[in-house]
């Protein structure tokens, strides 16, 4: 996730190399809350999904 | 969608937050800003000019700073001259029946004043019944206001994010469901890549597939919870 991370932000940082539009800084830094709220829903996809697979119901 | 925003402030010229927040939605085509001091004559509007206006949009907003508690005099004059009781109500003409009607407003004190035990001690939802009344007078469904608490004091992070609520506010169908603003905010992405360069749009192209990728993990994640739980049911 660390090293995910660092890639995206990485990725932002060349986009906004040389760039002045507000909206679009706004933008670029933004993507960086998107894929935050992505990560923990995603998290809690897999958990959720995990615990109704093994639920002691089914065993 | 087509959306209108109608801004109601006594110092427009003056005040930095509505110049912030006409830059933030100026290139955006289907968003109208108009400015009730500029729409009105010796203090008065012209009532079929503002409704067949009015009959134009889904989306109908009312900006401006919270003045004891209430909208700016010139906003409440104009709903007092073009809201007529036979264009709003919904048993009547209720031309703007079906549309959506928000609210937003400009807050000098922090908005956590605003609340049950706060110094204010009511909360925007409650000082914001009477266009709520109005709304449900029309069968217009009311929005969750959208409300700008400080805006001298915010930092240029929280003004970034502003930007982006705000349009989101003015042009995203759904802006309170997360599913709606991952779509939103793929194509708002896809709509700046233009304005680059040839090198930066593949750069871009790499963070919208990012995105995407994730926002389809979520739905099929989304889709094989929803069959356990109907299996569940069953």
């Amino acid at each position: 996730m660390a090293s995910q991370n660092e890639w995206l932000e990485q990725q932002i940082e060349e986009l906004k190399k040389d760039e002045t539009s507000f909206k679009l800084l706004s933008f670029l830094d933004g993507i960086k809350d998107i894929n935050k709220e992505q990560q923990k829903r995603l998290q809690q996809a897999q958990d959720e999904l995990d615990g109704r697979m093994w639920s002691p119901d089914k065993w | 969608m087509k959306t209108l925003v109608l801004v109601s402030h006594p110092e427009y010229d003056n005040s930095m937050t509505e110049a912030f927040l006409k830059q933030c939605q100026s290139d955006i085509e289907n968003v109208d800003w108009v400015v009730l001091d500029k729409v009105q004559t010796n203090f008065i509007f012209d009532k079929e000019q503002e409704q067949q206006r009015l009959a134009q949009y889904d989306r109908i907003l009312f900006q401006f700073p919270m003045y004891w508690y209430s909208a700016p005099a010139l906003m409440k004059k104009y709903e007092d001259d073009v809201f007529t009781k036979n264009f709003i109500a919904h048993e009547q003409e209720g031309a703007l029946k079906g549309k959506e009607m928000g609210i937003i407003t400009t807050l000098g004190d922090p908005i956590k004043d605003y609340q049950v035990g706060g110094r204010e001690g009511f909360s925007i939802s409650e000082l914001l019944k009477p266009y709520q009344a109005i709304a449900q007078r029309g069968q217009m469904k009311f929005l969750k206001p959208f409300v700008i608490s400080q805006f001298a004091y915010m930092t240029d992070a929280q003004k970034q994010k502003l930007l982006i609520d705000y349009r989101s506010y003015l042009t995203n169908d759904n802006f309170d469901s997360f599913t709606s603003l991952q779509k939103w905010y793929i194509y708002q992405l896809t709509a700046l890549k233009e304005s680059l360069d040839e090198d930066k749009q593949s750069r871009m192209d790499i963070l919208i597939d990012y995105l995407q990728s994730n926002y389809d993990q979520l739905d099929e994640l989304k889709w094989e919870i929803d069959l356990i739980k109907k299996e569940d049911d069953e």
